[in-house]
C-alpha cells in the first residue's frame, strides 16, 4: 500500500510536550533533517499541548480534549499549510481522533464551535494530520540524495512503531499493516541498512499509563517480553517514531541486563535522530547524546563515507 | 425442565432468557462509551488474546468488560479497579473483527471514575498536575512531570544519566523545567484558560 504520493513539501509542525521534555533532540533533529532536504516547515508557539498524555491517562475529559484540539487544528488551518505533522504517536492519534469525532458527531462539533466563538477564533479543522515518519518515507529519495557522512551498511536494525500510530487509525498506515507496520523499515531500507524482524513486534512499548502514574509492573513485565525478544535477534540499534516509546525501551534495560534477560545495552534512537547522525550532525549540538543508553558505541560501528 | 425428542433420546432444553440490547446503554450516556461499539461485540475474545494487560493480569479481560458494558454492569468496585489496568494501547481495537474499541469504553469509565473521585490517588494527583500545567503554561507534560521515584525504578546508572541530561537541556537553549524554548504567547494562554474553564477542567 503506497499512500505517500499526495504528501506535500511544506508542513505545520505540531510540537510534542513529551518529546521536548524528555528528548529535545527529537524536535531539533526533525528540523535538521527537514532543512537538509529543503522541506518547508512552520513553527507556531500559539499551539497548546494536544493533552494526549492526559487523555490516555484517563483524566482529560472529552469536551476539554475536543475544544483544545479544535483550537490547535484551526490554528494550523489558518496557515497556508495543508498538512499538520506530529512528532509523537499519541499526538497523531489524539488529534486525528478529535478531528474525526468533531467531523462525524454534530453535537460535539456544535459545542466545540460555541467554545471557539467564545474565545474569538474561527473553527476550521479540515487539514491532513500526519506523522513525521510518513513525511520521511514520502521523501525517501531526497533523504538518499543528501550528502551523508556515514553508511548504514552492515548495521542491523529493529523497529518499533508506536501503538498510537499503528493501532487506532490502522487504515491510515502508509506502509504495511497494523500487524506489521513497515514505515520505519522502508525508510531504513532506503537508507541502506538491514531491518531484522523479532517475535514481539506487535507488542506495546510498556508505556501505558502505568509507567508514569500508577505502578511500574505493567511497564516492567511488558518490556521484559519486548526487550528479551529484541535481544534474541541482536540488533545494533532500536529505531522508534515516538518519544514515549524511546523512553520506555531504553530506561528499563539496566535491570533487564542485571537479571540476564539482555546480553547488553541496545541504543534506542528516534528515526530523525538516526538520519541526522548519518547526515553528519553533531549529536551533542542536537541533544541526541541525551539518551540514557549511550549512543557512542553505535556511532563507532558506522562506516565513514567522507 | 422440558425435554426435546430427538433420535429417541430425551435431551434437556434449558430455558433461555432472551434479552434485547435496546435499553442497555441508558445510564452511561457518554460518546466515548458509545464509541467502544459494545453493542456490536460478538464476544469472540480476539481483544483479550491481543491485550497486553490481559497477558499480565489474570483478572483483566476486555472481552468480559465488553460483556459487562452490554449488561450495564459497570458500577462495581471491581470494575473501578480493573479499568486502571488497561494500558490504552488499542491492540483490542486493531484486531477486533467488528471494529469495536474496548479501550475507549475503558477510557470513558476512567474519566467517570476521576470525575467521581473514585480513581486511585496517583491518578487524582496526575489529573491535578495536568490541570495546573495546562492552565499555567498550556502544556500537559513538563520535564518535572516524570516522577523522581520512578527514575529510581530504572537503576543507578540510568538515573545518573537522566540527572546529567536535565542539565544538558540548558546548553540546547531549553530551560531546566520548561518544555518549550518559546512559551505560548499571553493571548494564546488566555484562550487555553478559557477553554479549560468553559469545559470544567480546572482545579477547584
Amino acid at each position: 500500500m503506497d499512500q505517500t504520493d499526495d504528501i506535500p513539501n511544506d508542513y505545520y509542525l505540531f510540537k510534542s510536550c513529551v518529546a521536548d521534555s524528555l528528548y529535545p533532540g527529537i524536535e531539533l533533529s526533525v528540523k535538521y533533517v527537514l532543512d537538509q532536504i529543503n522541506a518547508g516547515y512552520k513553527e507556531d508557539p500559539r499551539q497548546s499541548s494536544c493533552a494526549g498524555f492526559g487523555v490516555y491517562s484517563g483524566v482529560v475529559p472529552l469536551e476539554t480534549n475536543l475544544a483544545l484540539n479544535a483550537r490547535n487544528i484551526s490554528l494550523a488551518s489558518e496557515t497556508e499549510n495543508t498538512d499538520l505533522v506530529c512528532l509523537c504517536s499519541s499526538c497523531y492519534s489524539n488529534l486525528k481522533h478529535c478531528q474525526k469525532l468533531l467531523s462525524k458527531e454534530k453535537n460535539l462539533e456544535k459545542d466545540a464551535k460555541v467554545i471557539m466563538k467564545k474565545i474569538g477564533m474561527d473553527y476550521k479543522i479540515d487539514l491532513d494530520i500526519r506523522h513525521v515518519s510518513d513525511v520521511f518515507l514520502s521523501r525517501i529519495n531526497d533523504l538518499k540524495n543528501t550528502d551523508q557522512m556515514y553508511s548504514l551498511s552492515g548495521i542491523n536494525v529493529v523497529t518499533h512503531h508506536g501503538c498510537h500510530y499503528s493501532k487506532f487509525f490502522f487504515k491510515d498506515i502508509i506502509s504495511g499493516t497494523f500487524e506489521r507496520p513497515t514505515v520505519l523499515d522502508e525508510i531504513l531500507k532506503g537508507l541502506g541498512c538491514d531491518v531484522v524482524d523479532y517475535s514481539e513486534q506487535f507488542l506495546c512499548c510498556g508505556g501505558g499509563l502505568h509507567g508514569s502514574v500508577i505502578d511500574c509492573e505493567y511497564s516492567r513485565e511488558t518490556l521484559l517480553r519486548k526487550l528479551s525478544s529484541i535481544n534474541e535477534v541482536k540488533p545494533d540499534i532500536i529505531i522508534t517514531q515516538c518519544p514515549g516509546c524511546s523512553f520506555n525501551l531504553e530506561h528499563y534495560q539496566e535491570h533487564l541486563i542485571e537479571e540476564s534477560y539482555m546480553d547488553g545495552y541496545i541504543p534506542v534512537l528516534y528515526i530523525s535522530e538516526l538520519i541526522s547522525i548519518l547526515m553528519g550532525a553533531d549529536p551533542e549540538n542536537l541533544g541526541i547524546d541525551m539518551h540514557v543508553v549511550p549512543i557512542e558505541p553505535f556511532i563507532r560501528k558506522l562506516k565513514v563515507i567522507k | 425442565m422440558s425435554t426435546h425428542q430427538k433420535s429417541g433420546k430425551n435431551i434437556p432444553i434449558r430455558k433461555i432468557k432472551r434479552f434485547t440490547l435496546n435499553n442497555t446503554s441508558k445510564p452511561i450516556n457518554d460518546m466515548l462509551f458509545k464509541k467502544s461499539g459494545f453493542k456490536k461485540c460478538i464476544q469472540c475474545g480476539r481483544c483479550t488474546a491481543s491485550c497486553t494487560a490481559a497477558y499480565l493480569y489474570q483478572d483483566y479481560n476486555p472481552r468480559e468488560l465488553m460483556r459487562k458494558f452490554i449488561f450495564d454492569d459497570v458500577y462495581s468496585k471491581e470494575i473501578n479497579e480493573l479499568i486502571w489496568k488497561c494500558g490504552q494501547c488499542y491492540s483490542c481495537r486493531a484486531r477486533c473483527p467488528r471494529n469495536c474499541k474496548a479501550g475507549l469504553g475503558v477510557q470513558s469509565l476512567q474519566l467517570k471514575s476521576v470525575f467521581n473521585g473514585n480513581a486511585p490517588p496517583e491518578i487524582i494527583n496526575i489529573s491535578k498536575q495536568i490541570k495546573l500545567n495546562l492552565y499555567k503554561y498550556g502544556i500537559t507534560f513538563l520535564p518535572s512531570t516524570q516522577r523522581i521515584d520512578l527514575l529510581e525504578e530504572f537503576g543507578v546508572k540510568t538515573n545518573d544519566q537522566s540527572i546529567e541530561n536535565s542539565k544538558k537541556r540548558e546548553s540546547l537553549g531549553f530551560k531546566m523545567d520548561m518544555t518549550r524554548i518559546n512559551p505560548l504567547p499571553e493571548e494564546s494562554l488566555q484562550e487555553v484558560r478559557q477553554i479549560l474553564e468553559l469545559t470544567g477542567f480546572v482545579e477547584d
